[in-house]
């Protein structure tokens, strides 16, 4: 599983990658990840998230159309493949699997 | 859109640095970032914030590569930083000698700097400071100057000097200060005038700067004294009392204001302020004696106002006001305020002056090691890389351009130098503590950063970069590859030998400077401690009685304590031993001339003083308890008074201070009231009743040092007995001890930095010695194979260096004398410079030079030749 391990912001990243369907960016994912969680994201963690996420293969990137908001600049534009999808979903499952073996708390 | 453009500055860092293939996306994502937050958190963070993104997105993969950068600066400059740290690792022994070398000087350096800023740096913080002076008196016909100026030059100063634009004065006076129980001398009080802290820009931590002193009765104090006496900072409007030693007199004070510490580097030090319209019944006459030295004064003048005529004026001015012929013996000299901490040697007064020949002395010291330091940086990295010829060879022929080898080595260089600067500043911040309790300042690590000291900083860097740079880059360069991959490096080297004679001559020179200077002023300090004082201090101690009402009973707690064993005598005394003696009238005597304005200090005292200082009655007789009239008509002048009367003989001689004629009964031996910096003073003693500002304020008791502890303790029941204050004494050969006490350290100072400057000599010696060693291994080798003794080889590796040496110590002894002959003239008794001293100095030189490099050539010389001759 070496090298396909996925950080906690890793997967945080991925996961909002694939809830911003053809729009996932780094900033539309900072902003997504800030409004989420509350935290305070700097651009650079979430850039080097999606490098390191695209290494492994989880995501693909592609450039997007330039648009007038960034003085012209495109964007490099990140969409969730088959292998990442996969990943979360055994990332989800064992966590479901280990919620369903804990015991009854009562606090 | 124009207002959610990022900072410029971040913006083209990033484009600097940042390949073309990232910087797009990057740059496009960070604009739309920084829009979004100054929506969400405001411009001003938001600019701020920017430069923190671009940075943080300064990642090695998205740095430009070396393709890119190729074409605008160095390719290779990673490769050379590679081969540099190489180097380094390759010859560490002497690479970290190397670098340390230059680093311990640079810390030396570094600390004398700061220690000669800070000296520099007094009375330089008040407004207008450049247009101030002080005012000094002056004698025109003894030369003498003093910080005490007349008291009635206020009065008539305006009507003759319009120049003046403003004028105030400060004047000490032995006050006691109430803390609700007892009362404690404070030594930091002056009575001052009301436009005093509007003259000077001390801080004001409460009250109004303008009126603070306006008010009788008022007082201001110091923070660290509103802590003292009060617990707190808020006490203004809180009442203090007081009560001055002069008359016996108690005031109420009313504190308005309270200043901030007063800084170090102010040569007015002070704790508390008292107005001066509080004393106008006590000393208000003195606005009329002229003859009344007392106070400090300090004048404005106008941005461009010629000294020289308002000191012109004086004459005139003297002979107006004070009176027909005055003018002959006094007169005011105007002394720009930052010239007073370290102008002011021959200016008679109490304040702490600097010391501007050690200062010169330092400086010297200072740069004497740096020289030291780069000579042997330069040198040893010279002299290492001349055997990397090959490499040179090797590069160029594999295609390296002139300017790629110059850039290498320059490199090079630039590494193992910051390397040592860094060093040099980390330890001087780690030193800086210590360094302070020794020479008693307070500097702080970010005086480093000071201006000064980075441009020196800076440019030393820079001479010493370009100097071990120079040698490499542009010697090395010019071979033919061939011939240097030929191994036939002496014909490309040629000879170079006497630069390299040049440079250990300069070494030997230092070293030889470093150590004759301090043996002089290790005998001007074994001087001081030797000196004979005119007086036996051993077992002497004094105890100063400030209450006036306890002077009154003096001669009964005098003969109390007589009756204490462990008491060998006892004396009452107006002036503590030692002190700065505060009496001086102004002298004369039978058959003086009238241009002879002099001075003369007078000394209360009783008929056991000189019995139990143990001083000499050179001429005369001593005063006598026996002779009822000599309590009231006689009186003892010292030695120097005696030699300005011009006197054959003291027969029936009389000699006039104070307001009444004495006869003279006897000439005491001179001694020192005060350090050795100063002459004996003309002086008088009188035998004097209780009541006056003269009259005995001192114990003097000569103890026995077998049961000191007892006998002290019962000098303490004797004391409670008659006073509420506590019983205070002082060890007078200790407190004389104290009073070198800048001396000791300036002395240890400048040891422990000769030291270095000598050990940084041997160093670049014995870096030397090895490396023309290993170079002439193989003729040595020959030359043993060929018959040569060791002796005679000995005599070809050091022979040289003799030569050097001799040549050496004609250029530093000479130099060290003058040098050296300069400062001892600021003392009073000095060493004789005599041609011993010098040549210990030489042979002490002489000996670590034979230490350090016979033990080397010795080495070489008997080496086994076959060592040498087959590595080839």
């Amino acid at each position: 599983m070496k090298g396909t391990h996925l950080g906690e912001f890793e997967e945080l990243v991925l996961l909002t990658c694939a809830l911003l369907i053809d729009t996932a960016y780094s900033v539309s994912i900072a902003d997504e990840i800030e409004k989420q969680t509350g935290r305070d994201i700097t651009l650079s963690t979430v850039h080097t998230a999606l490098y390191r996420l695209e290494k492994k293969g989880f995501v693909e990137s592609y450039i997007g159309e330039p648009t007038k908001d960034r003085g012209g600049r495109r964007k490099r534009l990140y969409r969730i493949n088959e292998a990442g999808f996969s990943t979360l979903n055994q990332a989800k499952e064992l966590r479901n699997r280990i919620w369903d073996m804990l015991p009854k708390y009562d606090f | 859109m124009q207002e959610y453009k990022p900072p410029r500055w971040p913006d083209k860092f990033l484009e600097w640095y940042c390949s073309k293939h990232y910087l797009e996306e990057v740059q496009g994502d960070l604009h739309e970032w920084h829009k979004r937050r100054i929506l969400k958190s405001g411009k001003f963070r938001a600019r701020l914030l920017y430069g923190y993104d671009v940075i943080t997105y300064l990642k090695l993969f998205r740095v430009k590569n070396l393709n890119d950068m190729e074409k605008r600066s160095n390719v290779l400059f990673f490769s050379y930083l590679k081969m540099a740290v190489r180097q380094f690792k390759r010859n560490l022994a002497y690479a970290t000698m190397n670098t340390l070398g230059l680093a311990i000087g640079l810390v030396s350096v570094l600390l004398i700097s700061l220690y000669i800023l800070e000296e520099l740096s007094y009375d330089r913080f008040h407004e207008n400071g450049d247009e101030i002076y002080r005012l000094i008196n002056h004698n025109p016909g003894s030369g003498r100057l003093g910080d005490a100026t007349p008291s009635p030059w206020k009065k008539n100063m305006e009507i003759a000097f319009p120049e003046i634009l403003a004028h105030t004065r400060l004047g000490q006076d032995v006050v006691l200060v109430n803390d609700g129980e007892r009362n404690f001398l404070e030594n930091g009080f002056y009575w001052a005038d009301d436009n005093f802290l509007e003259f000077f820009s001390f801080k004001i931590l409460s009250g109004d700067r303008t009126t603070l002193l306006d008010e009788p009765n008022s007082i201001v104090l110091t923070e660290s004294k509103a802590l003292r006496y009060f617990n707190r900072l808020d006490v203004v409007g809180e009442l203090m009392p007081i009560k001055v030693y002069d008359g016996n007199k108690d005031f109420l004070m009313k504190v308005t204001g309270v200043i901030e510490d007063i800084p170090g580097n102010s040569h007015l030090q002070f704790d508390f302020l008292g107005s001066m319209s509080t004393t106008s019944e006590m000393y208000g006459r003195f606005e009329r004696i002229w003859g009344l030295n007392w106070m400090q004064a300090y004048v404005r003048l106008p941005e461009d106002q010629n000294v020289g005529a308002l000191e012109a004026k004086m004459p005139a001015f003297f002979e107006k006001f004070r009176g027909e012929g005055t003018s002959e013996h006094s007169s005011i000299v105007f002394q720009p305020l930052q010239e007073v901490r370290l102008n002011s040697q021959n200016v008679e007064g109490k304040l702490a002056k600097g010391d501007k020949d050690n200062l010169v002395l330092f400086g010297f010291v200072a740069v004497l090691i740096l020289i030291a330091a780069s000579f042997n940086y330069i040198n040893l990295t010279t002299a290492k890389s001349t055997r990397r010829g090959r490499e040179v060879g090797m590069r160029k022929v594999l295609g390296a351009g002139r300017k790629q080898v110059i850039r290498q080595f320059y490199v090079e260089c630039a590494l193992q130098l910051t390397l040592a600067f860094v060093i040099a500043f980390v330890a001087v911040i780690g030193i800086l503590p210590l360094f302070n309790s020794v020479v008693e300042k307070s500097m702080t690590s970010l005086d480093l950063f000071r201006l000064p000291v980075m441009l020196v900083m800076a440019s030393v860097f820079i001479v010493i970069l370009l100097l071990s740079g120079f040698y490499p880059a542009l010697v090395m360069n010019r071979f033919k590859p061939v011939d240097v991959l030929r191994s036939n490096l002496t014909s490309v080297l040629g000879n170079r030998s006497w630069l390299r004679k040049a440079q250990v001559l300069v070494q030997f020179s230092i070293a030889t400077f470093l150590i004759s200077s301090t043996l002089i002023v290790v005998n001007q300090m074994k001087l001081f401690n030797n000196h004979d004082m005119g007086f036996n201090a051993k077992q002497l101690i004094n105890i100063p009685v400030d209450d006036r009402n306890l002077q009154e009973q003096l001669m009964i707690i005098k003969d109390r304590m007589r009756q204490v064993p462990g008491v060998m005598e006892v004396t009452a005394s107006g002036e503590a031993l030692p002190s700065a003696m505060n009496n001086k009238w102004n002298f004369e005597w039978d058959g003086k001339s009238d241009e002879q304005g002099e001075g003369i200090y007078m000394v209360a005292i009783d008929y056991d003083y000189f019995k139990t200082l143990e001083t000499d009655i050179t001429l005369g007789r001593n005063i006598s308890a026996d002779l009822p009239t000599d309590s009231s008509t006689v009186c003892l002048i010292n030695e120097a008074a005696y030699a300005l009367t011009g006197w054959k003989d003291i027969e029936g001689k009389k000699v006039k201070f104070g307001g009444n004629e004495r006869l003279v009964a006897g000439v005491v031996e001179n001694f020192n009231y005060n350090s050795l910096h100063n002459n004996v003073a003309p002086a008088a003693y009188v035998i004097f009743g209780p009541g006056a500002r003269v009259s005995p304020d001192n114990l003097i008791l000569r103890m026995d040092a077998g049961n000191l502890s007892t006998a002290l303790d019962n000098l303490d029941n004797i004391w409670r007995e008659f006073s509420e204050q506590p019983f205070n004494f002082s060890f007078v050969d200790q407190t004389f001890a104290r009073l070198y006490g800048d001396e000791q350290k300036f002395m240890k100072v400048l040891i422990s930095f000769a030291t270095v400057g000598v050990f940084l000599g041997i160093l670049g010696l014995v870096g030397l010695v090895s490396f023309v060693a290993e170079r002439r291994s193989k003729e040595i080798s020959i030359r043993k194979v060929l018959g040569a003794s060791r002796g005679e080889v000995l005599n070809q590796v050091a022979g040289q260096f003799i030569q050097i040496f001799a040549l050496s110590m004609l250029i530093a002894l000479p130099l060290s004398w003058f040098a050296m002959g300069k400062w001892l003239q600021g003392f009073a008794y000095s060493v004789d410079l005599t041609w011993k001293i010098f040549a210990l100095s030489s042979l002490i030189a002489l000996v670590i030079t034979v230490l350090s490099i016979g033990t080397h050539a010795l080495k070489i010389a008997s080496a086994n030749p076959t060592k040498h001759l087959s590595s080839q």
